[in-house]
C-alpha cells in the first residue's frame, strides 16, 4: 500500500514536471524554431530579390503613385515579402498559403487575395504564438503596418481591430466585411487565433494603404527604431 | 520508482549522481525533440485562418 502510494505520487510529480517542460517548449522552444526558419526564409527572400529581373523597366515621374506589378505567379510556400508591425517591434517574412504546413513558421498570405499594395485586400494569417502574433491585440487603430516587397514599401494605417467567429470569411473579402463589393482601396487584413492558446474565435486587424515608396528610397520613416 | 532506479545506478555516490543527471537529460531531450513536436501538432493552436465552416 505504502509503495503503491509512493509510486503514484512520483508519477504525478513527474507528470507535472513534463507539463511544465511542455509549456516551456511552447513558449521558448517554438520561438527558437520559428526564428530559425525565419532566418532561412529571409535568406531565401534576399536571394530571390537579387535574382529577379527588374519588373518596371522605366521609372517615370508617376511611378511613385502607381505600384509596380509584383510577380504574378507565386507557389504555396514561397516567401513573398516582409511584414513589419512597429507597435510589436517585430517583423516576419510572409509566405504564400494558409495551410498548416505553410504557416507553421511564418505568417501566410491567403491565396487569391490581393498582393501587397494592390487594390483589394492583402490578407495574412499567423499563429498567436509568442514568436508571432501573440500581442496582436495591442495593435490599435492608427498604428502603422508596413509591407516590404522586392521593389516597394507599402505603409498601411490600421483602421479596425476586432474579434470574429472562425467562419467570418467576409473579413478577407476585397472590401473587408462587404463581400461582393468592388474594391477601390488597397486594404490589409491580419487574422490570428483568439483567445491565446485557443481557436474558438479569430482576432482581426484591418488596415488601409496610406502611401508607398520605392525600395531605392530606403526604409520608410515609420520603421525608425525598429 | 525513483528509489528503485537510484539503488540500481552503479559506481557509488558520484556514479549515482552522474547517472541520474544523464537519465534526466535524456528523458528531457526525448520529450523536447520527439514528443512535444508531435503533441504540438495535435493541439488547436494552429487554427488561425478564417474559413468556411
Amino acid at each position: 500500500m505504502r509503495a503503491l502510494l509512493r509510486v503514484s505520487g512520483e508519477l504525478m510529480i513527474t507528470l507535472g514536471l513534463i507539463v511544465a517542460l511542455f509549456a516551456a517548449y511552447e513558449i521558448w522552444g517554438r520561438a527558437a524554431i520559428v526564428a530559425d526558419h525565419q532566418r532561412a526564409l529571409d535568406a531565401q527572400l534576399e536571394q530571390q530579390w537579387a535574382q529577379e529581373p527588374e519588373v518596371a523597366p522605366t521609372e517615370s515621374a508617376d511611378a511613385s503613385a502607381e505600384p509596380d506589378p509584383e510577380p504574378l505567379s507565386v507557389s504555396p510556400g514561397d516567401a513573398i515579402g516582409r511584414l513589419y508591425l512597429p507597435r510589436l517591434r517585430n517583423s516576419w517574412v510572409v509566405v504564400e498559403g494558409v495551410d498548416p504546413q505553410h504557416i507553421e513558421y511564418a505568417p501566410g498570405h491567403y491565396p487569391g487575395t490581393a498582393m501587397p499594395g494592390q487594390i483589394g485586400n492583402f490578407s495574412v494569417a499567423g499563429h498567436r504564438t509568442p514568436a508571432m502574433f501573440w500581442d496582436l491585440d495591442r495593435v490599435q487603430p492608427g498604428d502603422v503596418v508596413v509591407v516590404e516587397t522586392r521593389s516597394r514599401w507599402y505603409i498601411y494605417r490600421v483602421t479596425q481591430s476586432r474579434v470574429v467567429p472562425p467562419t467570418a470569411l467576409e473579413v478577407v473579402a476585397p472590401v473587408p466585411n462587404q463581400p461582393g463589393v468592388e474594391p477601390t482601396e488597397a486594404n490589409l487584413t491580419i487574422t490570428t487565433c483568439h483567445p491565446r492558446w485557443s481557436n474558438y474565435e479569430r482576432l482581426i486587424v484591418h488596415a488601409t494603404l496610406e502611401r508607398t515608396q520605392a525600395s531605392s528610397a530606403g526604409r520608410p520613416a515609420e520603421l525608425e527604431g525598429l | 520508482m525513483y528509489g528503485w532506479i537510484w539503488r540500481r545506478l552503479p559506481f557509488g555516490l558520484p556514479g549515482k549522481i552522474i547517472g541520474s543527471v544523464v537519465l534526466a537529460v535524456a528523458a528531457g531531450a526525448i520529450l523536447w525533440v520527439w514528443v512535444f513536436p508531435t503533441v504540438h501538432s495535435l493541439l488547436p493552436f494552429d487554427d488561425v485562418q478564417v474559413g468556411p465552416p
